[in-house]
């Protein structure tokens, strides 16, 4: 399953007749299997881009469609960077909240859960409760709970943004493997340079203030990918010129300007 | 109080935290000498008249007064009446309180419209409706069960609300993400995610029930506790009144630690 997104705006009304206008005229499409990042910086709307695509928000200009829609009972699944997982429920009922919509037995989606579960390293930990995991742990049970509902399509915001280096290294390079194995569509929202490159198709470069594309860039490394992929000239040129892109210099506060 | 966080720090699972060693029981004889060293000190002193006997019975006195209320059937006019009026109001008002609550925390619309005529009555203290109660209701018990459950209706509504507000949107997107059934999210997010916000709820709708509940007594009750230690004053039977008063402190102490367990026990979860 694909994404289609045309002429997307997202405005929301304030208070006494105003309104914001997060995000203006967004057209981009996703293959099926593909994986794309969205890189810009905070405030950007790429969040807010994230929630239409997830129906979390309604969509006030353009059209999100998806394209080979199958008979897939649920077409997304996401993963936050926080408060992803219900710190009320142990990791397996986490994990089945994946399920919930699916009409078959208990004992089925236990067995589900349990498969995915094991499929993010997890096995053993399934009547943890998630103040009990690392921050590592806590968002392979939101990976799996996205896994196990067999969406085509992963949303991913941020997910590893609140890790420490290492076990987002080690996370990044564990989700490449589950994508090669999966291929999923997968939508990947993050402010790290380095974590788009290594991991996506195609990075799509954002501003803010109205959040609009500024760049569609094709990520020239060949698959299976491994972590020193991104440590070659071609690559680092690339990270130059997205940098440039994003052009944070200019979106410094007047006052820090002028100070 | 004292005494029970003196007894759950050394029960704490956590070593590292800075403790004395073995404090628990070491606190615990330390407390239980203060109070016995104390009351043999006004044994002897209200026996030899040193204080006054009138004002400040000896302790065996107030104990005797107990004693004799639960060996004969004194305590179905003392006792027994007041947690009738307590259990009848609180359960009442808190059930309502919270079943409104997670209606009011869940619906932006019904919050909007809610909100302000609660936080206009809350702050008032409950008793001065007793008088409106008693027009309204008429005699009887009726009034006085009416305003004990506004009183513990009110804190519960209003922790509930808060506690379902305070819930990360996260937490109802990941639902409306899967398709999850809206009774599945009021069973599995509403309901656990509200409730350390309900569990301290209860406890001050306990609290403000029960002072209400002994407030009533005092004033215009025929039996029950708070009528007891009324009329001790009154008639100048302190023992009463001073084995009323016990009594009293007693159902507050027994109520604190029976919710405290249930927090301890329901929410495992946190940390």
């Amino acid at each position: 399953m694909g994404i289609v997104c045309e002429r997307v705006g997202y405005t929301y009304a304030l208070p006494r007749g105003k309104s914001l206008t997060t995000l203006q005229n967004i057209s981009f499409s996703v293959a099926t299997g593909e994986f794309v990042a969205l890189v810009g910086p905070s405030g950007c709307g790429k969040s807010t881009l994230l929630k239409l695509m997830a129906d979390l928000l309604p969509v006030t200009e353009g059209a999100i469609r998806f394209t080979d829609a199958g008979s897939n009972r649920l077409q997304v699944g996401m993963v936050f960077q926080q408060f992803g997982v219900y710190p009320w429920l142990n990791v397996l009922d986490n994990v089945l909240i994946g399920l919930e919509s699916y009409s078959i037995s208990l004992a089925e989606k236990r067995e589900r859960a349990y498969e995915t579960i094991k499929s993010v390293h997890l096995s053993g930990f399934e009547s943890a409760y998630p103040h009990q995991l690392s921050g590592g742990m806590q968002q392979r049970v939101n990976i799996a709970r996205a896994l196990v509902s067999q969406a085509p399509i992963l949303l991913m915001d941020e997910p590893f943004g609140s890790l420490d280096a290492q076990t987002r290294l080690l996370m990044q390079e564990e989700l490449m493997m589950i994508w090669e194995s999966e291929r999923k569509t997968v939508v990947y929202v993050t402010h790290d340079i380095d974590e788009a490159l290594l991991l996506s198709d195609r990075v799509l470069v954002m501003s803010h203030r109205p959040g609009i594309i500024k760049a569609d860039i094709t990520v020239p490394i060949s698959r299976p990918r491994h972590l020193n992929d991104i440590d070659n000239p071609t690559v680092r040129e690339l990270r130059w010129q997205i940098w440039n892109l994003l052009d944070l210099k200019n979106d410094l506060p007047p006052q820090t300007q002028h100070g | 109080m004292e005494l029970t966080r003196l007894k759950k720090r050394s029960t704490a699972s956590n070593p590292t935290r800075l403790t004395l060693p073995n404090n628990g029981m070491i606190g615990w004889l330390l407390i239980a000498a203060v109070v016995i060293g104390f009351l043999l000190v006004w044994e002897h002193a209200s026996q030899t008249r040193m204080i006054s006997r009138l004002f400040y019975p000896p302790p065996s006195v107030i104990a005797q007064t107990l004693s004799k209320w639960f060996t004969t059937t004194e305590w179905q006019e003392i006792l027994l009446p007041t947690l009738r009026r307590l259990a009848g109001g609180f359960v009442f008002g808190m059930l309502i309180g919270y079943v409104g609550g997670l209606f009011i925390g869940y619906s932006a619309t019904l919050y909007r419209y809610a909100d302000p005529i609660l936080s206009f009555i809350h702050p008032m203290p409950k008793i001065a409706l007793l008088p409106l109660a008693l027009v309204v209701f008429g005699l009887g018990d009726t009034p006085h069960r009416i305003v004990i459950g506004l009183a513990a209706f009110f804190p519960m509504v209003i922790n509930t609300t808060a506690g379902v507000r305070a819930i990360n949107p996260n937490y109802f997107a990941i639902g409306k993400v899967y398709h999850v059934r809206p009774l599945t999210v009021f069973r599995r997010v509403l309901i656990p995610g509200s409730l350390p916000s309900v569990v301290s709820g209860l406890r001050l709708s306990f609290n403000s029930s029960f002072v209400i509940t002994i407030a009533i007594e005092l004033n215009s009750a025929r039996d029950g506790l708070g009528h007891v230690v009324w009329l001790a004053w009154e008639t100048m039977r302190t023992e009463y009144l001073f084995a009323g008063v016990f009594l009293i402190a007693l159902i507050g102490v027994i109520a604190t630690s029976i919710l405290r367990y249930l927090h301890r026990s329901i929410l495992r979860w946190q940390t």
